[in-house]
Parts: C-alpha cells; structure tokens; sequence
C-alpha cells in the first residue's frame, strides 16, 4: 500500500518536473523572441549581371541602414527557386521577389508583400514577351512545333508560366514533344542574348529587360519580333516575414514608401534605376497563383 | 551420252547462277560522290559526321562506297571534280558549300544532289528537282554586336573570297549592317596567297570580319598575323579550328549538318525523290570567346559576352 502511494507521488512530481522544463523552455524561447533584432538579412534574386545588382541594392541597404539602428545585410541567392529554401530554413528576414517567387513564397511561407518598385518609366509591373528572330519564319505557336525553345527559370512568371500556360491553353504539356529541344538560360537577358545568337528560335524574358537592351542597341529590336505577350505581373516586390516585430515592419514599410520625398532618398533611387515604392498587397498575385494552379493541375 | 549432257546442263546451270549472283551483288553498291573545296576543317568536320551517321544507316543488303574530291575552290577545278563523279556513275552527290554545291547544278547531270554547309541556300534559289538538303544561316549582326561589346569599330574590314558565293552573299550582309550601324568597310578579296601581301595599313581598319571561306580557312593563320601586328581583333564565322586566334566566333555547328545530311542521303536510297525531302536551314550556334587572345590585345570583354559563351578559351 505504501509503495503504491510513493510510486503515485514519484509519478506525480514526473508530472511536475515536465511542466517546469516545458514553461522553461517557453520563456527561454519567449525572450529569445523578444529580443531586439540585430540585423535584418534581405534576399536578392539573381539577374543577369549579378555584381551590377549587388551593387545598386548595397546602396539601398546602406541607406536603410542608416535609417534604422540595425544593420541591413544583402545576399544574392545563386537561383530563382532558391529563396524558398532560405526561407524555410530561416536565414532570411525578407527577399525582393519577382511575381512567381513572391507568389510560391506568400503560397508556402509565412510571408507579406509590402512594397513593390516602381522604375523609371514609372512602372512597376512588368509582363512576358515571347518573341523570336524576324528571319525565322515563326509567326505563331503552331510554327513553334519542333524548334529550340529557351526558357529563363521554371521559377519566373515571365521566363517560364506565362509561356507555359499558353501552351497548356492549347493543349501542349509536354514540351519534350512539342519542342525539338529547350533549356534555361538563367537570366532574361541571356534568354534574349540566346535568341539573337541564333542558340535558340523562340524566347521568352520580361518586358522591362527586352526594352531595356532593345532601347539601348535598336539593332535588337530589328532582329526580332514579338509574337505574344501576357497581361502585366508585379515586377519585384519586397516580401517580409510575418513574424518579424511588428514596429519594425511598420519601419521598413514607411521608410520605403517616402525614401523618393527627400533628396538622398532620390539621389539612391536614381542610382538604382528606381523611382518609388509603392504598397502591394497579396491581391497583387492572384492571377499568378491561378495560372500555377492550372499548369501544376495534370 | 546421256549422262554427259545432264552433267554439262548442270554446269552451265551453276555457272549462271554464279554469273546472276555476281550481277546482283554489284547492283547492291551504291556509289556516292562527294565534293567540298579544299580541305576546309569545317566542312571536313561535316563529311565526317556525315560518313559516321551513314555507317549506321545503310539499307539492308546493300553496300555504301564514298569517293571524295576535294579540288581548289576555283570553278574550273570544281566542275572538273563534279565531271570525274559524274564519269564515275556515282549513285548519289553530297556537296559542301555553295561553289561545290553550284558547279554540280551546273553540270546537269540529273543526278540527286543533297548539300550542306551552304549559307543561307534560299538565296540561292536552287529550282533543279533533283538537289535538295540543308543550309546554314548565322545571325551575323549578332556577332558583330558582341564585336562592338568588346571594341568601338569605326572601319570593319571584310576579308571575302570572289571565288567562293557563300562569302561574297556573307560581305553584302556585312555591308548591309555596317551601314545601318554606320561604320564603314575595307573589303579584302582573298583568291590565292599573293592576295595577303596586298594588305597593307590602310585596309587593317579597328577589327577583322572572317567570311566563311574554304581559301580564307588556309590562308587563315597569315592572315590573322597581319591584323596582329596591327593590334586589332578578329571575328568569324567558322569555328576556329586551328586555334589561329579568332577572338569571336559565332558558327552553326557543322556535326549537325553532317547528320541531317546522311539522314535525307538515308532516304534517297530508300527510294524517296529529292524533291519530297524537304531543304533544311539550320540555325543552331555555338559562340566561342577567346579571352587569351583578348588579353594579348588588352582588351576588356563585357561580362555579357563571357557569359553568353557556349565555350571561353583561357
């Protein structure tokens, strides 16, 4: 009898002593929360000339910093696909994401878009090109059958989606088949660079890209031609995690909204060919989710 | 007696057979002709993709046997090699290049013709039934843009073959462009060695622009030399096989053309017309840049043209 009651006491302060460790932890935990945040580490999506891109955004971080009291560190992730992954694993506090990253991250993670870049032409959205070299012969997706096709990324709504959607549209899914061969060229500006060569017939990239190079070298824009085009997307929006202290977020957003009112703000801007920031919100990249949804659907 | 004349019946019989059998075995062989001017790498890389996909083709039953002339490019030497095939009763002609290509036409025998490595064969218009095959086409504006990338270029020189049509239709494209672009052209008319002693500073201008050409491909080393000694570059179109120091070049790849090739030869000795095999332009490149050669000229490429190299040469 008396062993009974001393084993119920021992099984008891069992009880017990696991619910001390657990509200140790959850306080430990709690103040680790607390704490004040250090540094905010922003991811970048690679483009075509990644130390250009390092550069421009270097500028914007120093100029954030300057304005918060916690450092602002960059990181240039090596792909497109990849800024889920360092979302997942927590290493970052927030990435400027093209539409399709932007969309999978708000899809996956516990993400929010904040602000989006306007350039300066005013613009802040973007949409996708498919075009191919005038002398080619290919006017429309029927002529595409059998050619060499180069996409950008499988994960960009202009290099990859869009295209795809297109074709799923019209009963194509299996670009095996469709096309002689395609491949990936990493960047927009190679997947034009890839057309022009001759390394591929058809291409497809963003528009703010194709206008840029084509109005910079109007010999571009002479050798190809445009043969669909899509309804414009977000070109690169700022997203930040949910859980990152309110105060801050509310910071980041305001400095961002009004970095174009003062003077160095604008001095920055222009630097990194920008005009504003503007809000976004997750209504932003509804249509981009849909068209996931339908090429994700078998 | 009887038994005499069974046994001579059944002799001549054998010997009949053997003669029928010798007849048909000789029917089994077809005798392909192939012309391509000078000993050009890239057509030579051509023929040999063209000789190995073919290996793996031959009809049931039935024996390939290829004769290659390989004369200089001028046309009397070329028809003269398209008349010894013609003589040779050859089955089936595979041309490399537009002069081989032409002086087989010209020669109308009737003989199905398939070529390769033409440049831009539709400018030819080839009306004949009996040719058909593939082409090339190389995005040249795009070469000389990744050119201008690496270096201003106010006077383009042209070096350009009168004897070969693939190079002198390549010089009017560049013609074309530089004028669009507003630079101005030396053109060099390469026909033999002597040619090369006629460049003097003058016709060196800020770059090079090498037309594909089987005399210019032999001569490629010298001439190179001299736009070295002038300090400017040099671009092309056929790949640079020799490793002579062409900085960019831009080339439809030849092992391609050698394929498609064998595969509509292929066809031919399947018992289709030439006329229902479709003529083909391929447009497939590689863009080689050779930064070693670049570093001697201190030039400073753009990392676009570094990374839009299928190949850089260190």
């Amino acid at each position: 009898m008396t062993l009974k009651v001393k084993q119920e006491n021992r099984g008891f302060s069992r009880y017990i002593s696991y619910a001390v460790l657990f509200l140790l932890l959850f306080i430990v935990q709690n103040t680790g929360a607390s704490e004040k945040q250090e540094e905010l580490l922003i991811g970048i999506e690679p483009e075509h000339n990644i130390f250009d891109q390092v550069e421009k955004y270097r500028l914007l971080a120093d100029y954030l910093s300057r304005k918060f009291d916690i450092k602002i560190r960059l990181t240039v992730m090596s792909r497109y696909g990849e800024v889920l992954k360092r979302f997942k694993s927590r290493r970052l506090d927030g990435a400027f994401l093209s539409s399709y990253t932007a969309t999978m991250a708000l899809k996956q993670l516990n993400l929010a878009p904040v602000v989006s870049q306007v350039n300066l032409q005013n613009i802040s959205r973007c949409q996708s090109y498919i075009f191919v070299r005038r002398d080619s012969g290919i006017k429309s997706v029927n002529d595409m059958k059998g050619k060499n096709m180069v996409f950008v990324d499988p994960a960009t709504t202009e290099g990859y989606l869009f295209p795809a959607v297109l074709l799923h549209k019209i009963g194509i899914t299996e670009m095996n088949t469709f096309f002689n061969r395609y491949f990936f060229a990493g960047s927009h500006a190679s997947a034009i660079f890839n057309v022009l060569d001759g390394k591929a017939d058809i291409g497809c990239a963003k528009s703010t890209t194709f206008n840029r190079l084509t109005a910079k070298d109007p010999s571009m824009k002479s050798e190809l031609l445009i043969v669909a085009e899509s309804q414009p997307f977000p070109e690169t929006t700022l997203c930040i995690r949910k859980d990152l202290p309110a105060e801050l977020q509310q910071k980041l957003i305001s400095v961002l909204l009004a970095i174009d009112a003062s003077e160095s703000g604008r001095e920055i801007l222009s630097k990194i060919d920008m005009n504003k920031f503007i809000n976004a919100t997750e209504s932003d990249f509804d249509s981009i989710s849909s068209m996931i949804d339908m090429v994700a659907k078998p | 007696m009887k038994r005499k004349i069974s046994i001579t019946f059944f002799c001549l019989l054998l010997f009949c057979a053997f003669l029928y059998h010798e007849t048909a075995a000789a029917a089994e062989e077809i005798l392909i002709g192939v012309v391509m001017t000078g000993k050009t790498p890239y057509y030579e890389a051509m023929h040999e993709a063209f000789s190995d996909s073919l290996r793996g083709r031959t009809p049931n039953g039935k024996q390939i046997k290829i004769i290659v002339q390989r004369p200089f490019p001028d046309p009397i030497a070329l028809s003269n090699a398209a008349r010894k095939l013609i003589a040779a009763d050859v089955d089936l002609i595979v041309s490399y290049g537009s002069p081989a290509t032409l002086a087989v036409i010209q020669e109308k025998s009737g003989i199905p013709l398939v070529y390769a490595g033409v440049y831009d064969p539709e400018s030819l218009h080839i009306a004949e039934p009996e040719v058909t095959g593939c082409g090339y086409k190389v995005p040249i504006s795009s070469l000389l843009r990744h050119l201008r990338s690496l270096k201003q270029v106010s006077i383009l020189s042209v070096a350009y073959s009168s004897l070969e049509e693939d190079s002198v239709r390549q010089l009017d494209e560049i013609s074309a462009l530089a004028i669009e672009q507003g630079a101005s052209l030396q053109k060099i008319n390469i026909r033999s060695h002597k040619d090369l002693t006629n460049i003097g500073p003058k016709k060196v201008g800020d770059a090079l622009f090498v037309t594909g050409s089987a005399i210019i491909s032999e001569l490629l080393d010298p001439l190179l030399l001299v736009f070295r000694e002038h300090g400017q570059p040099s671009v092309g179109i056929f790949p640079d096989v020799k490793d002579s120091g062409v900085i960019i070049t831009l080339y439809q790849i030849p092992k391609e053309q050698g394929e498609k090739a064998a595969e509509m030869i292929y066809k031919l000795m399947l018992g289709w017309q030439p006329n229902s095999v479709k003529r083909e332009i391929l447009r497939d490149t590689e863009l080689v840049f050779n930064l070693r050669e670049a570093k001697i000229l201190g030039l400073k490429p753009q990392i676009n043209l570094i990374s839009e190299s299928t190949k850089v040469i260190k």
